[in-house]
C-alpha cells in the first residue's frame, strides 16, 4: 500500500488528481495521501500512468536531414527537480543525452548521413547524468522512414539543341501524396522544360524531352526536377535533384545561304522594262521613282553596267553632302525661325510617364530576412589526457 | 587550414571570412555560387536574369555573413557559466565578499552549434528558407580565471584553438561553405570588462529544452525503483 501511495502521489498522478477533483480541493502530496487512504480504489485509478510516447516530425526524411523528436510522459526519467534526463538512440546506436522538464522533452535529431533507405527506429530510455549510464530499458520508440535521395539519370549527358533526351528520376516519393500534386516539373537551367511529369507509386518517372532550341553550346547546363502541383500551377519544393548536360555544336553546320537552292528572284529584277543589261558584274539598285505613276508608287530596278558606276558614285557623294548639311550648326536666327517651345503643364506628365514592360523581362523583387541564432547550443567536454 | 594566433575581438566572421570588413564576403559568395544555392529555391527565381541572379547571390552572402557576427569569447564564457568549479567559486566568493578564487580549468572542448536561417522572399512572399549551421569547436588546453564577488573578473592564462564550419542544408545533403581553424589566446579574445556574472550552484542555468546541459547536477530520481517494480509486476 505504501508503495502504491508513493507511486500514486507523484508526477502525472497529481495532475490527474487535480482533474479528478475538478480543482475543488488544493492538491498537494499530503492531500493526495489523505485521499488515497480514504479511498483505496482511488489509488488504482490514479496509478494508471500514461505511457511514455515518442513522436517524430516528420516521420519521413532524407539522410542528413533534421527531424524533431518529442517525448511525453517520461515520468520515470524525472529527477527531484522535475528535470527529465533521457538517452535517445537511432537504431539502438548513436546515443545522445537530452534533457527536458516535467516528463517531456523535445529537440532536433539529425538523421545519419549514411542511413539506408527504409524504416528506422528512434528510441529513448532514462539516463542518469551523474552515473553517466542508461538506467532503464527502452521506454518508447518512433518509426522514421529514411527516403531514397532523389536522383536524375539522363539517357545522354550531351547533345545538340533540338535533340531528344530521356530523363529518368527516382526517389521523388516526397512529391507524391500530401497534396503536392504527385508530379514533378523539369527545369532546363532556370526555365521550365516541358510540362508536369506524373510519378509512379515509387516516386519515379521517365520522360522524353527536347534540348531547347535556344540552348547555347557548352557544358554546365543543368537539368533539374522539383515537386510540382499542376492544379496550383506552381512548384511545391525546391530543386531536389539535378544532372549536368553539355550542349554540343550542331554537326556539319549548313548556312541557309549555301543550302538555298536558288536566290529568290524579285519581280523587279525580272521586269521586262529593265533598260539595259550587261554581262559583267551587274549591280541591282532597288528604289522608288521620284514621281508617282498612275497614283501608285511602284518599285523599279535599275540594272547598270560599268558605265553606270559613275552615276552611283555621284549619288553617294550627293548623299554625303546632304548628311553634312543636316549636321551643320545652325545660327540663332535659323533656330528662332524654325523652332518654338511649348510649355507642357505639369499635370499632363503622369499620363505620359507610364512604364511599359519590355517583353521577355518581368518585374521581380527579392527580399532576404535573416534569423540569427546567437545563443546556440553549447556543450562542454573535458579532455582526458 | 591553420593560421597564427589571433587578436582580440575574434568573431566567427573574422575566423571564417578574414578581415571582418563589409567587403569580406567574396569567399562566401563564391561558395554559394559554386553550390548553386539559389537553385534550392526552385523555379521561383527562374524569372531572374543573370545579373539579377548574381545580385541575389551577393545579397544572400551578405545576409549569411551577418549571421556570423558571434563573439567567440562570449561563446566561451556562455559555456563556462555552467562549469561546476566556476559556479562553486561564484558561490564561495558571494558568501565572503572580497575573497578571490583562482580556478584552473582542465583541458576541455566547448562545442557551440548555431542554426541561423535566411528567409527568401519573392514579391513579398516567403518562398524558401536557407538553413545554415555554424559549428564552433573551441579546444582549451589550459585556462586559469579569477572569480570575485560571484563574477569572473580576469583570465590569467590560457590558450587553445578554434575551428569553425559553416554549412548549408541542401536537399541533396549539407554543403560545407566555409571552414577555418586558428590558434587562440584566451586573454586576448575574452573581454571581461567589469566582470562577468556567474551563476552560483544554487541557481539553475537556463538550458534549451531537449539539449544536454553541461555541468548540470540533476540528482537522482527517488521514485525510479518503485516504477521499475510496478512495470515489471
Amino acid at each position: 500500500m505504501l508503495r502504491t501511495r508513493t507511486t500514486v502521489c507523484t508526477g502525472a498522478a497529481m495532475e490527474r488528481l487535480k482533474r479528478f477533483t475538478r480543482e475543488l480541493v488544493v492538491v498537494s502530496a499530503a492531500t493526495c495521501w489523505v485521499l488515497v487512504v480514504a479511498h483505496p480504489t482511488l489509488a488504482s485509478t490514479l496509478a494508471v500512468a500514461p505511457t511514455p510516447t515518442l513522436t517524430a516530425i516528420p516521420t519521413s526524411a532524407y539522410p542528413g536531414d533534421q527531424i524533431k523528436i518529442n517525448g511525453t510522459a517520461f515520468w520515470p526519467c524525472e529527477d527531484t527537480s522535475d528535470t527529465t534526463n533521457v538517452m535517445v538512440f537511432w537504431d539502438e546506436g548513436d546515443p545522445t543525452t537530452w534533457t527536458g522538464l516535467g516528463g517531456g522533452f523535445s529537440g532536433d535529431l539529425a538523421i545519419p548521413s549514411d542511413a539506408s533507405a527504409g524504416f528506422h527506429q528512434v528510441t529513448a530510455a532514462c539516463y542518469d547524468p551523474q552515473a553517466r549510464t542508461v538506467t532503464s530499458h527502452t521506454l518508447a520508440s518512433a518509426e522514421v522512414q529514411v527516403l531514397q535521395q532523389p536522383a536524375l539519370q539522363l539517357s545522354s549527358s550531351e547533345g545538340a539543341a533540338g535533340d531528344g533526351v530521356t530523363v529518368a528520376g527516382t526517389g521523388f516519393g516526397q512529391c507524391a501524396g500530401k497534396g503536392l500534386g504527385d508530379s514533378v516539373q523539369l527545369l532546363w537551367d532556370a526555365s521550365t522544360l516541358g510540362g508536369a511529369v506524373g510519378l509512379d507509386g515509387n516516386g519515379a518517372f521517365s520522360v522524353d524531352v527536347t534540348v531547347p532550341a535556344a540552348a547555347t553550346a557548352g557544358s554546365g547546363h543543368t537539368v533539374a526536377a522539383e515537386c510540382y502541383d499542376p492544379a496550383a500551377g506552381s512548384a511545391t519544393s525546391g530543386v531536389l535533384a539535378r544532372a549536368l548536360f553539355s550542349v554540343t555544336s550542331p554537326t556539319s553546320p549548313t548556312s541557309p545561304a549555301s543550302t538555298s537552292p536558288t536566290s529568290p528572284t524579285s519581280p523587279a529584277s525580272t521586269s521586262p522594262t529593265s533598260p539595259t543589261s550587261t554581262t559583267s558584274s551587274p549591280t541591282v539598285i532597288a528604289g522608288q521613282p521620284s514621281t508617282p505613276s498612275g497614283g501608285r508608287w511602284s518599285p523599279v530596278a535599275l540594272t547598270v553596267g560599268l558605265g553606270g558606276s559613275l552615276a552611283v558614285v555621284v549619288v553617294l557623294l550627293a548623299g554625303l553632302l546632304a548628311m553634312h548639311a543636316r549636321a551643320r550648326p545652325r545660327n540663332s536666327s535659323w533656330v528662332h525661325q524654325h523652332l518654338r517651345t511649348v510649355a507642357q503643364p505639369l499635370d499632363a506628365a503622369p499620363a505620359n510617364s507610364r512604364i511599359h514592360s519590355r517583353p521577355g523581362t518581368a518585374p521581380l523583387s527579392i527580399g532576404l530576412e535573416p534569423h540569427p541564432d546567437r545563443p546556440g547550443n553549447q556543450q562542454v567536454k573535458e579532455i582526458t589526457p | 587550414m591553420t593560421s597564427d594566433t589571433v587578436q582580440a575581438g575574434l568573431t566567427a566572421r573574422n575566423l571564417l571570412l578574414g578581415s571582418g570588413l563589409e567587403n569580406d564576403t567574396a569567399a562566401l559568395r563564391q561558395a554559394l555560387s559554386e553550390h548553386n544555392v539559389l537553385d534550392a529555391a526552385g523555379g521561383k527565381l527562374s524569372r531572374l536574369t543573370g545579373d539579377g541572379r548574381e545580385a541575389a547571390n551577393d545579397a544572400l552572402a551578405s545576409a549569411a555573413a551577418g549571421l556570423l557576427d558571434l563573439d567567440l569569447g562570449d561563446v566561451l564564457i556562455y559555456a563556462w557559466r555552467t562549469q561546476e568549479r566556476l559556479a562553486d567559486a561564484a558561490r564561495e566568493t558571494l558568501r565572503a565578499p572580497g575573497r578571490m578564487e583562482i580556478v584552473q580549468l582542465a583541458s576541455h572542448q566547448v562545442t557551440s552549434t548555431h542554426n541561423p536561417a535566411v528567409d527568401l522572399m519573392v514579391d513579398g512572399v516567403r518562398v524558401h528558407t536557407f538553413h545554415f549551421q555554424l559549428d564552433l569547436v573551441l579546444t582549451i588546453d589550459v585556462a586559469a580565471v579569477i572569480v570575485q564577488n560571484g563574477r569572473l573578473v580576469a583570465v590569467k592564462a590560457g590558450d587553445g584553438s578554434v575551428s569553425g564550419t559553416l554549412t548549408l542544408k541542401m536537399p541533396g545533403g549539407d554543403a560545407t561553405l566555409l571552414h577555418q581553424e586558428q590558434q587562440i589566446d584566451l586573454h586576448l579574445i575574452i573581454r571581461v570588462g567589469n566582470g562577468i556574472s556567474l551563476p552560483s550552484r544554487d541557481e539553475k542555468p537556463a538550458t534549451a529544452t531537449g539539449l544536454s546541459a553541461a555541468g548540470r547536477d540533476p540528482g537522482g530520481w527517488s521514485g525510479w525503483g518503485s516504477y521499475i517494480r510496478r512495470r515489471d509486476a
